[in-house]
């Protein structure tokens, strides 16, 4: 990683996207005004719906589409108009891409021929590469000849094999099933801690977004909802989007009664008054609003003055705990999620039940 | 139950293996007969169903290209004229070649003359005769013309003589040397004939420079098959890539294009393109009023006109198998391509041309066969040296009724088309050019 030194120039960062904006029929816009700045080294996801413009933008920087206005730069030279095989990219493809007419060892030596290395280091390089990914046996063989995890580990490997900067990921793991699935992201990740490469990701699975990225940015309609690392995410989204996207949410809808600093009170439809923290206001004589609570912050208790009421409607087992479908006053559904214990065990479906949760677990957004 | 077994097994397999069975004590093999009866039913069905077509390919394909094979080597037309004097003269062989036979040999020939069933049978023996040498259907016809008629001089002594007062070469010895060559049952002569060959008295040899013509014929054939799927092959490729690229509108349009010379009557589409090409047709005429050329190109009649017309004709079957194997090339592969580094021109050069070396084979390989046994197009729009084998066939079987000639030249063609079907499964696979893979 020689460009190391060179690409920590005034800004910090190896890529910069400034207001690009990228529309494909000159009528609406996918993606609507960007402005993004990847970090040397860091492992970025791009997260969102699908048409949520993670996917073109990640073509973007790959230079298979180009921006229909704004600037991508990398190491400060703008880089819109430099087509994909001189970007020097490394990418994985959703179904890997390999070239089926040519061996393992062939796809991976495709990128070093194309630049000219000769036969001594295209082989070593190649065998490095499979010593990575740890597939000695498989050099010989076709790509149709391997299991889906070994074909993304070739995959994985011929992004890597020619030391780009950059290495791009399309949702790679999406045709792996579960446990092979997060086996791959750990060895990614490990990839990613030990060549120190920077990692722009694409997925649409929140999972995997926060148990691998250092930074993710969510993507909705065009725009980045909100970017930064997988606990502020999770635990302090900036809208109601991030919040009910990222992990699950209960959202009442209720009136702003009062405010105290951070801590705001709600009137909720549900029949309650209850505190959460504020995190957007609503705007001019519109008091709606928007309280989320998490389903494992919500606590079950005996009815007390310091409880809310409801009625047990439905319990889900799922072994290690359990979902409680409570139905509020107003015949919305609050989930909870608790711990499998005798309490709860004893509980019957219809009977009223207490429920609290502290301020500060609950945020409250302007109805937008 | 031995016997039981052996009554049973002429009649139904099934029967024969669960009786069998009972004796084997490994489960397995009564798993495997179980399997065998349960799915007995279906397999009956399913050979049912096939039965129609198997039958409709026997009858109207195998039978025919076998009854080819056999009337290019079936020689019946002496034997069945001269049935006695060549039974005779494989009883009693003459001396040498060079010897005439025995008189009871001439005796059985004038029986033959005398008792000949039909004048047809002797006219065809008189036709297999000529072949040999021109002038023998004369000696035939004039010979059997003479026995119908009371004989000129009944007094002669001999059959040899009263034959010899009919036509002196009834006692050259070249005659018979012929006549011996051309009586047996089954001859190797159209095969022959057909590769510019023939039997001499030294064995095969090739025939006189001047009567050369089927093994240019055959070159010509192949040569004109050749560049006519090469051309397609060039125009094929990249409208194929187009295809495959479009939007489903401009799709449906380009679909169109190539499949309407399928779709309109040979004799219109013909005719279409001599009005475009001829000396006073469109294009020339076009380029005469612009000053391209001074004198009318000529592009019909001649190799050009066929080029064309067999082209556009044959376009199909080069860029269906194309656009077939194009179709499923995943686009990414191309991105991935370029993302490793690769120019797209070296990316076309070093994916996407190998994974589209199946539907170039098979596209390649059908239009060429296909071009090889053009007949009517070449005959329409070609000349006289244009001509190529399915055109001499054709005109054996029409014109001449020569069987065996036509048939000789029909298997020359089969085997070259099934020489080049071999190479071409031996380089590309034979499950590509199926399409199967």
């Amino acid at each position: 990683m020689n460009s190391l030194a060179h690409s920590l120039d005034s800004s910090g960062a190896l890529i910069d996207l400034n207001h690009v904006q990228k529309s494909y029929d000159g009528k609406t816009l996918i993606i609507k005004d960007l402005n993004l700045s990847i970090a040397q080294g860091e492992f970025l996801t791009l997260l969102g719906a699908s048409g949520s413009g993670k996917t073109t933008t990640l073509m973007m920087l790959a230079g298979f589409e180009t921006p229909t206005r704004g600037e991508i730069r990398m190491m400060g030279k703008p880089i819109q108009n430099v087509p994909a095989h001189r970007r020097g990219m490394g990418m994985v493809f959703q179904n890997y891409a390999l070239f089926p007419h040519m061996t393992v060892a062939e796809n991976l030596a495709y990128p070093l021929k194309m630049r000219g290395l000769n036969r001594i280091e295209v082989q070593s390089k190649v065998k490095r590469a499979i010593e990575m990914v740890q597939l000695h046996d498989m050099q010989q063989r076709r790509p149709t000849e391997l299991s889906g995890g070994q074909q993304q580990r070739v995959a994985l490997a011929r992004a890597m094999v020619f030391e780009p900067q950059v290495i791009l990921m399309d949702e790679p793991l999406g045709a792996l099933d579960k446990n092979l699935r997060e086996h791959m992201q750990y060895e990614i990740k490990q990839l990613h801690r030990r060549l120190g490469v920077t990692v722009v990701y694409v997925t649409h699975d929140q999972g995997e977004a926060l148990t691998m990225s250092d930074r993710v940015a969510v993507f909705h309609q065009g725009d980045i909802a909100q970017i930064g690392d997988p606990v502020s995410l999770y635990e302090h989204p900036e809208n109601a989007y991030v919040a009910t996207f990222i992990g699950e949410n209960n959202v009442l809808r209720g009136s702003l009664v009062a405010r105290h600093g951070h801590e705001v009170e709600v009137a909720l439809d549900a029949g309650f008054e209850a505190r959460g923290m504020g995190v957007t206001m609503p705007i001019g004589a519109s008091k709606k609003v928007e309280l989320l609570i998490r389903p494992e912050n919500i606590r079950l208790s005996p009815i007390n003055q310091n409880s809310y009421q409801a009625t047990l409607a439905d319990r889900v087992y799922l072994g290690d705990h359990l979902r409680i479908h409570l139905k509020l006053d107003n015949d919305d559904t609050l989930i909870v999620k608790t711990a499998n214990d005798e309490a709860i065990k004893g509980l019957n479906n219809g009977q009223r039940i207490g429920f609290s949760w502290r301020p500060e677990d609950a945020r409250v957004f302007a109805q937008g | 139950m031995t016997e039981a077994r052996f009554e049973y097994g002429f009649i139904k397999v099934g029967f024969t293996m669960s009786v069998s069975s009972i004796d084997a004590p490994a489960c397995v093999d009564t798993l495997a007969v179980a399997h065998y009866q349960s799915s007995r039913r279906k397999r009956w069905v399913s050979m049912l169903l096939l039965l129609p077509l198997l039958a409709y390919t026997c009858v109207f394909f195998a039978l025919p290209i076998g009854m080819m094979f056999y009337r290019a080597v079936s020689n019946p037309e002496l034997l069945q004229a001269f049935p006695t004097a060549i039974r005779t003269m494989v009883d009693e062989p003459a001396k040498d070649s060079t010897a005439l036979p025995t008189d009871r040999v001439f005796d059985a020939l004038e029986q033959d003359f005398i008792n000949a069933p039909s004048n047809a049978v002797i006219g065809e023996a008189a036709r297999r005769l000529n072949y040999e040498n021109s002038g023998y259907r004369f000696l035939v016809m004039n010979t059997a013309r003479t026995y119908r008629t009371p004989l000129a001089n009944p007094e002669s002594q001999s059959a040899r003589e009263r034959l010899a007062a009919i036509d002196e070469r009834w006692i050259s010895p070249q005659v018979w040397e012929d006549f011996r060559r051309a009586s047996p049952a089954y001859t190797p002569y159209y095969l022959l004939a057909a590769l510019d060959l023939k039997q001499t008295d030294q064995g095969v040899a090739p025939v006189e420079e001047s009567q050369r013509v089927y093994l240019d014929l055959t070159f010509k054939t192949l040569k004109i098959a050749l560049i006519v799927s090469l051309l397609c092959l060039l125009l094929g490729f990249p409208f194929a890539a187009l295809m495959v690229k479009a939007s489903p509108a401009l799709q449906v349009l380009l679909f169109l294009a190539v499949m309407l010379p399928f779709w309109t009557s040979l004799l219109a589409r013909t005719t279409a393109w001599i009005v475009v090409l001829q000396d006073k047709g469109i294009v020339n005429t076009l380029l005469l009023r612009f000053g391209l050329i001074d004198h009318p190109l000529p592009m019909i009649f001649n190799l050009s006109g066929v080029y064309i017309v067999m082209v556009h004709i044959l376009l199909p079957f080069s860029v269906l198998p194309l656009y077939n194997v194009m179709k499923n090339i995943p686009p990414h592969f191309m991105r991935a391509s370029a993302s490793l580094g690769a120019h797209p021109i070296r990316g076309f050069m070093q994916v996407y041309l190998p994974l589209t070396l199946t539907g170039i084979g098979s596209g390649t390989l059908l239009t060429f066969i296909v071009a090889a046994g053009y007949y009517v197009t070449p005959t329409l729009v070609g000349s006289a040296r244009e001509q190529m084998l399915g055109y001499f066939i054709a005109f054996y079987t029409n014109t001449t009724v020569n069987w065996g000639m036509a048939s000789a030249l029909g298997l020359v063609l089969i085997s070259c088309v099934m020489v080049i079907y071999l190479l071409a499964a031996r380089l590309v696979g034979i499950r590509q050019i199926a399409g199967l893979r």
